[in-house]
């Protein structure tokens, strides 16, 4: 679903350029660069049509023509002068350097010909032979007459044989079946100003050359060799993948993906120019033909980038591991898996390539780059905070669920049943009195800790009740050992508390303080408001809280049970020394 | 004969107790004294020199096994215990016997019983052999979580959740599965004593729990590469001199 909204807003950016470049495309402004652009990248590559005539076009026609032929060739050469201008072109009778023969007794078996001659100035000049046999419609006569008059002002007169454009001059062999189209026009206006031959120099006059003009010739050397290095290495790195590390499955989606991709982008860009192509009269078939071979080509081609900026990146990544390392690598593989590309292209195969196509593709590549990075990085985040969140998860149930059993465990600690029980038993032959009194206090605490709902909260009014009773147990034990007080602020006796919170502490107090000590143990439960917060505070004279290492869950559970239900909104402290106490901070809850 | 007798338990009403049980033997039983702590009794002890000592072993200040080092005097000795846990086949010695708190009457009625074939002049050498037997039987109760101050509040951050200890150079960084880092002061030898097994010394500077180690990759020079099961599947370089730590504890 992401891959395909991430196509899509690629897809817009990239039909926005296109757009902004085909609203350029003016078919009513024939000196548009764009229009040239166009010609050029469909026209005839690598044969050019050049023109021949630098100078003067200077016709003469020899042979028999009817009247209306030779009205025709002054119409047609009007016409061209029209389009040519300021380049003259005229009908004369001698120092002609276009000379047509027409249904020539000479030229008896030849169906046309066209032969360049110097004259005796050695200035270049053109003879063109082509017969009418019986042709006697008028019309077909003109068209014969067009269609040899314009091949014969250039050149070469074949065209890319990709891109017939149907009754163009340029393309049509048959003369009868031509028309003298706008776009012959154009072409006619570029090759005599010379304007297209050389625009069509500019782009495809070898590149390469133009560098070997420019540098000496040990530039070259070292760039064949870097070249190869660079080639070797991407071949050591492909069997070093391919053989040892290469996750088979994860390439092939890779690959598939990002040829997909380029296919898409090879579509927009192929149907968008088919549209183009048939708005000009090009031959449909051949458009579809040129486009499904083009198309074979961008599939090979896409699939050895996408192979290739997948080794790169798999070698990079396994270098190092941080986000904003893959993000920078996933910026600029692109770039420079495609910048290699070209270079081997131009220095491999020795051809020449367009610059501003050059420039263009690696603008796209650096787009394509971007925005691949930043997707990524953004997959990467949501990843990152899904893995968080379940990590979240699974420790706060995993917390609620142990806390709960703490928290059973605590409600009554079987060492202090145990030893209550011991105790009763002892007190039943000492003192009835006594004993009565201590199975009370155990049955209130019992009655407490059991006989409930398991509701997570209680009044401080019913926690100190367990407390008390608790307490009453402990000093039977201890006698005099133990002496305890509890405090409570005004009003604070209905605040909701958790359940079995404080309880734990003084059971801690006294078991890792009172017991510990000789002489008369004092605890003491302050429970106060400060500010919004409820502040429960036990006060012991035992000795110092471990400050390092603690065995035994008591605290914990407690820190635990706190950090469920209040976040960071509850806190617990203490403090060593004389005046030692353990404190817990609640927000009130009413 | 009679034997003077000592009692010497932190709670009265075990006291209580085991006074009221031994009215039943006076002929035999003298009770002498009574002591609600180790020092008492170590005095007490010292001072009346009694044939046989009803010793608890878990009392605050000095313990039971603390009264019996520092005692100069040596009677027959009866261990009272509330734990099971505490009632040990180390107590084969001659010079000892022991009872489960509460003392029952029967079980007190063995022991008195007994009394007269117990060696009555212990040899302190044997009471020595016997709490080392002990205290080595006695575990040492495994760290479960560690406080931290932050600010006026303390947090505890349990051992299981510990992926590795770092140290830099004054203070040791507690880093948990959970990606959070708390700054400590306790050095790193020092929680390697202290921590169970699980924790090893990787490295100079980190110590490890071994429970987390995801992946161990080899590395150069004897040295791995530890990948632990945290949420940054942090990677940790063992040291050299930690090879065979790794090696041994990993098993392979």
């Amino acid at each position: 679903m992401k891959k395909v909204a991430l196509l899509l807003l690629y897809l817009g950016i990239f039909s926005s350029v296109f757009a902004i470049e085909s609203s350029q495309i003016d078919k009513s402004d024939d000196n548009k660069q764009t229009n040239k652009n166009y010609f050029s990248s469909n026209f005839n590559y690598p044969v050019f049509i050049t023109r021949i005539f630098r100078d003067e076009i200077r016709v003469k026609i020899n042979g028999s023509i009817s009247g209306e032929d030779s009205l025709h060739f002054n119409s047609i050469i009007d016409t061209i002068q029209n389009i040519i201008k300021p380049q003259k072109i005229e009908l004369v009778n001698s120092g002609a350097n276009l000379i047509f023969y027409i249904d020539h007794p000479d030229y008896k078996g030849e169906v046309w010909s066209i032969h360049s001659l110097r004259n005796k100035q050695n200035k270049l000049m053109k003879r063109v032979v082509f017969n009418f046999y019986d042709i006697v419609d008028q019309e077909q006569r003109n068209k014969m007459i067009t269609f040899y008059l314009i091949r014969s002002i250039t050149d070469k007169h074949s065209v890319n044989p990709y891109m017939s454009i149907s009754k163009s001059i340029f393309s049509e062999k048959d003369p009868l079946k031509s028309e003298f189209l706008k776009i012959d026009k154009l072409m006619v206006k570029w090759l005599c100003s010379g304007e297209f031959e050389k625009y069509m120099r500019a782009c495809y006059t070898s590149y390469f050359k133009y560098l070997k003009a420019q540098r000496p010739k040990v530039f070259f050397g070292v760039v064949n060799v870097i070249a190869f290095i660079v080639a070797f290495l991407f071949f050591i790195l492909f069997v070093y993948l391919r053989l040892l590390k290469l996750d088979a499955e994860k390439y092939l989606s890779f690959v598939s993906s990002g040829v997909l991709f380029v296919l898409c982008i090879y579509i927009f860009t192929q149907t968008k120019m088919l549209l183009f192509n048939l708005s000009y009269g090009v031959n449909l078939f051949s458009s579809v033909r040129s486009m499904l071979i083009q198309g074979i080509g961008a599939l090979f081609i896409g699939t050895l980038f996408w192979s290739l900026v997948f080794f790169f990146e798999k070698l990079l990544f396994s270098l190092r591991e941080s986000i904003l390392f893959k993000f920078i690598v996933q910026l600029f593989s692109l770039v420079v898996v495609g910048a290699v590309g070209f270079v081997v292209f131009i220095f491999g195969f020795k051809k020449g390539i367009d610059l501003n196509v050059l420039m263009k593709n690696m603008i796209l590549l650096a787009s394509l780059g971007l925005i691949r990075a930043l997707y990524n990085y953004q997959c990467y985040k949501t990843m990152q905070q899904i893995l968080q969140k379940d990590v979240d998860l699974s420790r706060l149930s995993d917390l609620k669920s142990k806390a709960e059993l703490n928290a059973l465990h605590s409600r009554i600690n079987p060492h202090f049943l145990y030893n209550s029980l011991n105790s009763i038993a002892t007190l039943a032959r000492i003192s009835a009195r006594k004993a009565e009194k201590m199975a009370l206090a155990l049955s209130d605490f019992c009655r407490f800790a059991i006989n409930r709902n398991n509701e997570t909260y209680t009044t401080v009014n019913d926690e100190v009740g367990i407390v008390k009773s608790y307490l009453e147990i402990e000093k039977i034990r201890f006698g005099d050992r133990l002496d305890y007080s509890i405090e409570l602020d005004h009003g604070v006796e209905n605040y909701k508390i958790p359940r079995f919170i404080i309880q734990p502490l003084i059971e801690n107090a006294i078991k890792h303080g009172i017991s510990k000590i000789t002489g008369l143990g004092k605890v003491k439960l302050f429970i106060c408001k400060v500010e919004d917060k409820v502040q429960i505070k036990v006060v012991d004279n035992g000795p110092d809280f471990p400050e390092h290492l603690l065995t035994g869950h008591g605290l914990q559970s407690i820190h635990d049970k706190l950090n469920i239900l209040y976040k960071d909104l509850a806190s617990m402290n203490w403090e060593n020394g004389e005046h030692k106490y353990i404190c817990i901070t609640l927000p009130v809850l009413k | 004969m009679k034997f003077k007798t000592l009692i010497i338990d932190d709670e009265s009403l075990a006291r209580e107790r085991l006074k009221m049980h031994l009215e039943h033997y006076s002929e035999q039983i003298v009770i002498v004294g009574e002591a609600e702590n180790g020092e008492q009794a170590v005095e007490m002890i010292d001072r009346l020199l009694p044939d046989l000592i009803f010793l608890d072993i878990q009392m605050p200040g000095k313990n039971g096994f603390d009264v019996l080092k520092e005692i100069s005097h040596t009677p027959i000795v009866i261990f009272c215990t509330a734990h099971d846990e505490y009632a040990l086949k180390a107590f084969e010695t001659s010079s000892i016997d022991y009872l489960v708190k509460p003392v029952k009457e029967e079980r007190l009625s063995k022991t008195i019983e007994k009394l007269n074939l117990l060696k009555r002049d212990t040899a302190k050498q044997e009471l020595f052999s016997f709490i080392e037997k002990y205290a080595g039987l006695t575990k040492k109760e495994d760290v479960t979580s560690i406080p931290v101050k932050i600010g006026d509040r303390v947090v505890f951050i349990k051992v299981d959740d510990i992926a590795y200890f770092s140290a830099s150079d004054k203070y040791v960084t507690i880093n948990t599965k959970y990606n959070k880092e708390y700054i400590i002061e306790q050095s790193l030898s020092y929680l390697e004593e202290r921590l169970d097994s699980r924790f090893i010394r990787v490295q100079r500077s980190c110590l490890v729990n071994s429970e987390m180690i995801k992946e161990v990759n080899k590395y150069f020079a004897g040295r791995y590469i530890l990948v632990l099961e945290d949420g940054n599947l942090t990677k940790i370089t063992t040291g050299r001199k930690y090879a065979d730590t790794v090696k041994n504890i990993l098993s392979f």
